[in-house]
């Protein structure tokens, strides 16, 4: 029996419109009560100074089937980023089309500590999108979602297909809004493509590929996650759709809440993501978009790639940030400078993302909820040293930035992952 | 990551692009071209790289550009090896390094690199041993700092007052490092007005923010230019998404002996070779008398000999 307090903790939860320091107790896997001075205790936390939020759910982590010896590295590396879950979607060569890699995948992850492991499973067989995936088989094996893997789907007829398919078994389809003839490259396509004479990937790229998925919607009345939106354009269509009353949802990867085209410098390949960074307004368009909620959910899109991925002239390098661990030091910079209200933050980190995946996840701090939350330390302002970076990947330009809020400690129902 | 190609000195270690080159150093390497340009004709060229070992490492197929960068070694008596990596399956960074590296073990002293990928002379300058220096001989639309050179050398020889000029570049900008190496060299030297004619399916967005105007009708740009840049279109360019085929290319965008007339009488006309005659210039322009294309060539050696030998009398044998 494990009975814990959290002494004058700063309990912070927009969901019962909790702010309030005091002392919070657990009891094995539940939040049983505040101030409460006959609780008999096993074991005493301070919390003077610290934030406990709950925690967060990461959406887009996209990690390499082939070797997931490392997943316990990943889910580590998420729980040091204040993630509680961490949600797994097709990508590359990781398919996830078929029920019994979903099954070992999952009971392989059982194994370790660190975030909870979630599975999107592939919309398509292959992920070559000409035919439907075995969704219900997929469903039962325990993919919360289906997803198009990051490669848009240019068949619209069987784009059509599979959100009917997809909503008859109450799932939603995560898709990547892309016009693949657009996306031929590499970075934005704008001023810094054209100074580097790089392949740009321009913002039509994006709002084509919106706009027939927003049809199709129309069409359909399926549920759609649109996955990593990047631009100012983009996230109009969504706003308008959502106004519209169409059942989507988006998120975007914080690396596109703080970066643009202008940090690739000369080529600098840590900046090399999909979708490519963009202007200085498409961000500030993006951070609106969280802000009055037409975005959802802030992911990291936690790619974690091997040193070998990066050591190429850089449009032959792998895309992607292992994002993971540095999640919701991201976040909360964006809070402690203003610039995001922090009721809006967790929204967007705990409590959206667990709907839209209908996941089992206590996103608010109440008695009797499960004691599922990370602590913060909002005056930290240091950095993450190289030892305690848990992902297997280094691909991160945020590996050295300090950060003025660091997460002490995540937990998952009563129990410490990080 | 950043690698800078100019030290505290103001000393070159490495020539990567010309964007952030300051105009001393480009008129640096114009007197250096000018004096070895004349020792050489004196037949008194002076050994300044003896000694020094240059590796001319193409990733794709050229002869001008290598060749020109071989003789530029000679003739300052640098030991030269060629290797040429165009047919070879080397293009992934993997084994791209591995080569490096290989090469770096015979103790180089200047990698001459060219590569069909943007940024591959930044990649190779970040991963040389200190002290070895890159020079960038094109990386694929990027940059082609030496040709920007040889040409800013060829317009300082007929027209040294930059700041009066009119030059416009003519062709596919899009895919051409040629033409962005030469914008920005232009715009270091300060030149009176720059103008860019091609067809709105070769121009690169937002083109005109490195500091040049656009036109869409050769006629217009012509009008009074001093400097015409014709540049090559390449054969796979011509028919398809960019552009229908190379007779309406000639049509709107071809140099003619008619169409040069709208320049000033005493323009002169360039082009970085090889020329595709009949498509971007007629024959009778290219070997005409207001061409200096065979002087850009000869201007090459002159310009390259000056770049090897600011680079490496920086640094010790």
């Amino acid at each position: 029996m494990s009975r814990q307090t959290f002494k004058q903790v700063r309990v912070i939860d927009p969901q019962s419109s909790t702010d309030q320091s005091c002392d919070l107790h657990v009891h094995n896997q539940n939040i049983v009560g505040v101030n409460d001075a006959s609780f008999a205790v096993d074991q005493e936390h301070s919390g003077e100074g610290l934030w406990l939020i709950p925690a967060a759910v990461d959406f887009g982590y996209r990690g390499d089937l082939r070797s997931l010896s490392a997943i316990g590295a990943e889910l580590g590396a998420a729980a040091r980023g204040g993630s509680a879950h961490l949600v797994m979607e097709p990508a590359g060569t990781s398919v996830i089309d078929d029920a019994a890699e979903v099954r070992d995948l999952k009971a392989r992850a059982k194994h370790h500590d660190g975030a909870r492991l979630h599975v999107i499973g592939a919309v398509s067989s292959n992920l070559q999108h000409r035919s439907l995936a075995a969704m219900s088989t997929l469903r039962e094996a325990g993919c919360i979602a289906v997803g198009d893997g990051g490669q848009s789907i240019d068949d619209t007829n069987l784009l059509i297909r599979m959100l009917q398919y997809a909503q008859s078994l109450d799932l939603t389809v995560f898709l990547t809004p892309l016009d693949s003839r657009l996306a031929n490259g590499c970075v934005h396509a704008g001023r810094v493509s054209t100074r580097l004479g790089l392949n740009g990937i321009p913002s039509s790229a994006e709002t084509m590929g919106l706009a027939r998925i927003i049809e199709s919607v129309r069409a359909t009345s399926a549920r759609v996650h649109v996955m990593r939106l990047s631009t100012a354009e983009g996230v109009e269509l969504v706003r308008n759709a959502r106004r519209e009353g169409l059942p989507i949802t988006a998120d975007v990867a914080i690396h596109h809440l703080y970066l643009t085209e202008n940090d690739i410098g000369p080529f600098d390949a840590r900046f090399h993501v999909q979708p490519p960074l963009r202007t200085l307004s498409d961000r500030d368009a993006l951070l609106a978009g969280v802000v009055d909620g037409t975005i959802d959910v802030i992911c990291s899109q936690h790619t974690p790639l091997g040193r070998d991925a990066r050591l190429a002239p850089f449009a032959v390098t792998d895309p992607g940030i292992a994002g993971a661990q540095t999640l919701m030091p991201l976040v909360l910079q964006l809070v402690l400078d203003g610039r995001l209200p922090l009721d809006r933050a967790i929204d967007a980190t705990s409590t959206q993302p667990a709907t839209i995946c209908k996941l089992n996840h206590a996103t608010s701090l109440k008695p009797d909820d499960k004691a599922t939350f990370c602590l913060i330390d909002p005056n930290d302002d240091g950095q993450i040293d190289s030892e305690h970076w848990h992902s297997l990947g280094h691909n991160s330009p945020f590996s050295d930035w300090v950060f003025r809020a660091r997460v002490v400690s995540t937990w998952f129902k009563g129990r410490q992952i990080a | 990551m950043s690698v800078k190609q100019v030290c505290k000195q103001g000393q070159l270690k490495h020539l990567l692009t010309m964007e952030g080159l300051k105009r001393p150093t480009l008129e640096q390497v114009f007197a250096t071209a000018d004096e070895l340009s004349s020792a050489f004709s004196s037949g008194q060229c002076p050994p300044l790289l003896s000694g020094r070992t240059i590796i001319n490492l193409f990733f794709e197929p050229s002869t001008r550009t290598r060749n020109s960068f071989e003789l530029a070694a000679k003739r300052l008596s640098a030991d030269i090896l060629n290797v040429d990596l165009a047919s070879s399956s080397t293009s992934k960074g993997e084994s791209l390094l591995d080569t490096l590296w290989t090469l770096q073990a015979m103790h180089c002293d200047m990698f001459i690199v060219r590569h069909p990928e943007s940024g591959a002379a930044h990649f190779i300058a970040r991963h040389v041993d200190q002290g070895v220096a890159v020079l960038n001989a094109g990386d694929g639309r990027h940059a082609h700092p030496t040709q920007a050179l040889l040409d800013l050398y060829t317009i300082r020889h007929h027209k040294p007052d930059f700041g009066g000029l009119r030059v416009v570049v003519v062709g596919d900008i899009l895919h051409s490092r040629v033409a962005r190496s030469l914008i920005h060299g232009l715009n270091i030297m300060n030149v009176g007005d720059l103008r860019l004619v091609a067809p709105p399916t070769l121009l690169p967005e937002q083109v005109e923010d490195l500091g040049a105007e656009v036109y869409h009708d050769l006629d217009k740009g012509l009008a009074d230019a001093d400097v015409v840049y014709m540049l090559r279109l390449q054969k796979e360019r011509m028919v398809g998404a960019h552009l229908p085929d190379r007779h309406e290319y000639y049509k709107h965008f071809g140099l003619t002996s008619a169409r040069l007339k709208l320049a000033k009488a005493d323009a002169i006309v360039m082009h970085p070779g090889p020329m595709n005659r009949g498509v971007e210039i007629e024959s009778s322009v290219a070997d005409g008398p207001q061409s200096v294309i065979l002087e850009q060539v000869g201007n090459g050696v002159s310009v390259r000999m000056a770049v090897m030998a600011n680079i490496l009398s920086g640094t010790t044998s």
